[in-house]
C-alpha cells in the first residue's frame, strides 16, 4: 500500500521552510541576484537551524533523513534557487565527511558547521574534467606524513566565503578514475588562494570561483576514506545530493506554475484574462501535471534512499525529470508573461536563468540518462 | 515557576479563498488551509516571551475543536509550548463562542495557572467574547487589546500594556489573570528545526466532551452564510494632463456614482 502522507515533523517543516522562504528570501532575491552573496540569509537560516541539517544529532546537527531536506529545499528553491544554493551547499559539501570520515575527522570538522554558519565546498570540478572525473588533473604526492596537493578546482560553489573544502585529486593520472583520492582541505593551509569570481548567467546569488592549489601539505590524517576512494566517496555523495539538485528542480517548477497561473488570471486580452484561452490553460495543465509527476518521483528516490534500499536509478532518473521540468516549466512561465516574462521587473526571466544550470550540475541530464541506462542494462544481465 | 495557559483557534488562513458549501450554513473545508488566528499567535509569542524572561515556566496551549486542530497544537509546540490539550470532537466544528468558552472554563478548572492568554478576538468569525465569557465563567479579572505582559518574579502580579486610541494604557493587575492579545511589537516566531523535531516528544492531552461532563449539541446555529458582494469594476479617471484626469473625475463621480 502506498501511503503519500507526510509526517506531522514533516509538516511543520514545509510549513516553516514556506514561511521563511516567503518573508525572508523572495523580498530579497532580485538584490542578491544583482549583489550577490546573501550573508544576512544565511545569519538568519542558519539560527532556525536550517544550515547543515543531515549532520548527525551526536555532531551537533539534526541527522534528518533525504525526504526532509528535499521538503526544505523545494520551499527555498521556489523562492530563490541561488539562495537556497548558498544554504544548501554545506549538505554536498559535507556529505563526504559523513559518510566516510573517520570518528577523529567528524568530531573535529562537523561541530564547526553546526556552531556558526559557516561554510564548505566540494572541489572536484576542474576546467578539463567535470562529467569525466577520470580527467582531474590536480594532484596529491605523498611526502611523509602528509599529501601535498597541486593543481586548480573550477566552478566552485561557496567558494569564496568557505572555510572548508573537500578535495577529489589524483595519485597518478594514469590509473584515471582508479588513481583519486579525497581530501579534507582546510582555507587556511598554506598554498590555497581563491581565484576570482565567475560571471554567471543565473544562481548569481551564490559565489562561484576557482580554487587553487599551490604545494598545499594536507596532513595524511585529513584522507576521507582510503587512498584511490575519491571516486567511490565522490559517486556515493551525488547518488544523495542529485536528490537535493532534483528538489531544487520541483522549486523552480512550483514557483514557474504559481507566478504564470496568477498572472495568466490578471493579465487580459482580448477582453478576457489570457487564462481563459485554452492556448494558455494547455501550458498551466502541462506545468502542473509535469510537477506533480516530478515530485512523485524525487520522493521516491528520497524515500528509497532513506530506507536503505538502492535509489541509484531512481536518484537519477528524479534528477533528470524534475530539472528537465524546471527548466521547460521555467521557459513556458516566461511565455505565458509574454514581453513581460522578459524583463527584469518580473520574477520569471530569473527563474529561467536560475533554472538552467539545475540541467548540468550534479551530473549533466545526459549522465544522468546514461546512469539509468545502465541500471537497467544490469538488471538483465545479471 | 510560572504556568501559562494560552488559548488557541485553528481557523482557515489569513491567505485562504473561503468559500460556504451549497448548503449555505457551513464553509467548504476540504482542501482549505487553516492556520492558528493570528491574534492567539501573537498571545502564544508573548508567553514565549515572558517566560524566557523569567528565566523558567510552562506554557500549555489549549484548543477546543475538529480532529484538524491537532496540526495548530503541534505548531505551538514546535514554536516553544511545552503542553498541549486537545478537546477534540467532529461536533466542534461550529461550536459558537458561549459553547467553546463553557468548554474552555472545564478544561482550565483542572490545570494549576498563572495567567491566561488569548487573542483578543479570532479571525475567523471575530466575536471578540470568547476571554470575556471565559473570565465569567473563572471569575477572574481580564484585560483586553493587550499588546505588552511583563510578569513580575514572584508571580503576584503583572503589568499589562493595552493598546486605546491615539496612545496606551498601563494596567497593574493581581494574578491570575486572562489578557485578551491584539497586535503586539513581536512579530511570532518561526519554529526552529530543532525544535520541531522535539514537538514530537512533547504531550497533547486529548480529551472528550463526555469527560468533560458537557452536552455534545452546540446551543447556537449558523442559519446562513453569504459571500461578500463582487466588487464591482473599478474605473480609471484617465486624462493626458491632470486637469483632465480631475474634470473626468468630478464628471464620473457626477454622472455614474451620482455623489452631487
Amino acid at each position: 500500500m502506498v501511503d503519500f502522507n507526510l509526517t506531522p515533523e514533516q509538516q511543520e517543516l514545509v510549513k516553516m521552510a514556506e514561511k521563511f522562504a516567503k518573508m525572508e528570501i523572495a523580498p530579497v532575491a532580485p538584490k542578491y541576484d544583482h549583489e550577490g552573496f546573501p550573508q544576512e540569509i544565511l545569519q538568519k537560516a542558519f539560527e532556525l537551524g536550517l544550515m547543515n541539517t543531515s549532520i548527525p544529532s551526536e555532531f551537533g546537527g539534526l541527522g534528518l533523513g533525504l525526504l526532509d531536506q528535499a521538503l526544505i529545499v523545494e520551499e527555498f528553491a521556489a523562492a530563490c534557487p541561488g539562495i537556497a544554493c548558498v544554504v544548501f551547499m554545506n549538505e554536498l559539501a559535507l556529505a563526504p565527511i559523513i559518510k566516510f570520515g573517520t570518528q577523529e575527522q567528524k568530531e573535529k570538522y562537523l561541530p564547526h558547521f553546526t556552531q556558526s554558519p559557516k561554510l564548505a565546498t566540494f572541489a572536484l570540478t576542474e576546467h578539463g574534467a567535470g562529467s569525466d572525473i577520470g580527467s582531474i588533473a590536480t594532484t596529491a604526492r605523498k611526502e611523509g606524513d602528509h599529501y601535498v596537493l597541486n593543481g586548480t578546482k573550477w566552478f566552485i560553489s561557496n567558494a569564496p566565503q568557505a572555510s572548508l573544502h573537500v578535495v577529489i585529486a589524483t595519485h597518478d593520472p594514469s590509473l584515471k578514475q582508479k588513481g583519486l583520492s579525497a581530501f579534507v582541505v582546510e582555507n587556511n593551509f598554506d598554498g590555497i588562494s581563491i581565484g576570482k569570481g565567475i560571471e554567471k548567467l543565473g544562481m548569481r546569488a551564490t559565489p562561484t570561483s576557482e580554487i587553487i592549489l599551490n604545494n598545499v601539505k594536507v596532513p595524511v590524517s585529513n584522507l576521507l576514506g582510503a587512498e584511490m576512494d575519491g571516486s567511490n566517496i565522490a559517486l556515493a555523495s551525488v547518488n544523495r545530493t542529485k536528490v537535493i539538485v532534483a528538489a531544487f528542480g520541483l522549486g523552480v517548477a512550483k514557483s514557474a506554475l504559481q507566478n504564470a497561473l496568477a498572472y495568466s488570471m490578471q493579465r487580459e486580452q482580448f477582453g478576457k484574462p489570457i487564462g481563459e484561452f485554452q492556448a494558455i490553460q494547455f501550458k498551466l495543465a502541462d506545468m502542473a501535471k509535469d510537477l506533480e509527476a516530478a515530485r512523485m518521483l524525487t520522493w521516491l528516490a528520497a524515500w528509497r534512499y532513506d530506507q536503505g534500499l538502492p535509489s541509484t536509478k531512481e536518484g537519477s532518473m528524479a534528477k533528470a525529470l524534475a530539472t528537465d521540468v524546471a527548466m521547460k516549466s521555467a521557459v513556458e512561465a516566461v511565455q505565458v508573461y509574454g514581453g513581460y516574462g522578459y524583463i527584469k521587473e518580473f520574477p520569471v526571466e530569473k527563474m529561467m536563468r536560475d533554472a538552467k544550470v539545475l540541467q548540468i550540475l550534479e551530473g549533466t541530464n545526459e549522465i544522468h540518462r546514461l546512469v539509468i541506462a545502465k541500471e537497467l542494462i544490469k538488471s538483465i544481465k545479471e | 515557576m510560572v504556568e501559562i495557559l494560552v488559548c488557541l483557534k485553528f481557523v482557515p488562513d489569513t491567505t485562504a479563498i473561503v468559500r460556504p458549501r451549497p448548503d449555505g450554513k457551513t464553509i467548504e473545508t476540504a482542501g482549505l488551509k487553516f492556520s492558528i488566528s493570528p491574534y492567539d499567535e501573537f498571545a502564544l509569542e508573548e508567553a514565549l516571551l515572558a517566560r524566557d524572561a523569567l528565566r523558567s515556566g510552562k506554557i500549555t496551549a489549549i484548543t477546543v475543536g475538529p480532529p484538524r486542530n491537532e496540526e495548530g497544537l503541534r505548531t505551538a509546540l514546535a514554536m516553544g509550548a511545552d503542553a498541549a490539550v486537545f478537546v477534540k470532537d467532529p461536533l466542534l466544528e461550529q461550536a459558537g463562542t458561549v459553547y467553546e468558552a463553557d468548554i474552555l472554563a472545564r478544561v482550565i478548572k483542572n490545570l494549576k495557572f498563572d495567567i491566561i492568554m488569548m487573542g483578543k478576538q479570532a479571525i475567523d468569525d471575530d466575536s471578540a467574547q470568547v476571554p470575556h465569557y471565559l473570565a465569567e465563567h473563572l471569575n477572574l479579572p481580564c484585560v483586553s487589546m493587550v499588546r505588552k505582559v511583563e510578569i513580575a518574579p514572584d508571580l503576584k502580579s503583572t503589568k499589562v500594556t493595552r493598546q486605546i486610541e491615539g496612545g496606551e494604557e498601563v494596567h497593574q493587575s493581581t494574578l491570575p489573570l486572562i489578557v485578551a492579545v491584539g497586535k503586539t511589537e513581536h512579530m511570532p516566531r518561526l519554529p526552529t528545526l530543532p525544535n520541531i523535531m522535539k514537538a514530537k516528544t512533547k504531550p497533547i492531552t486529548v480529551m472528550t466532551l463526555q469527560q468533560l461532563g458537557a452536552s455534545p449539541p452546540p446551543p447556537s446555529k449558523i442559519m446562513s452564510l453569504t459571500p461578500p458582494p463582487a466588487r464591482k469594476n473599478v474605473k480609471l479617471a484617465d486624462g493626458d494632463t491632470p486637469e483632465a484626469k480631475v474634470d473626468n473625475l468630478v464628471k464620473l463621480l457626477r454622472e455614474e456614482a451620482k455623489l452631487f
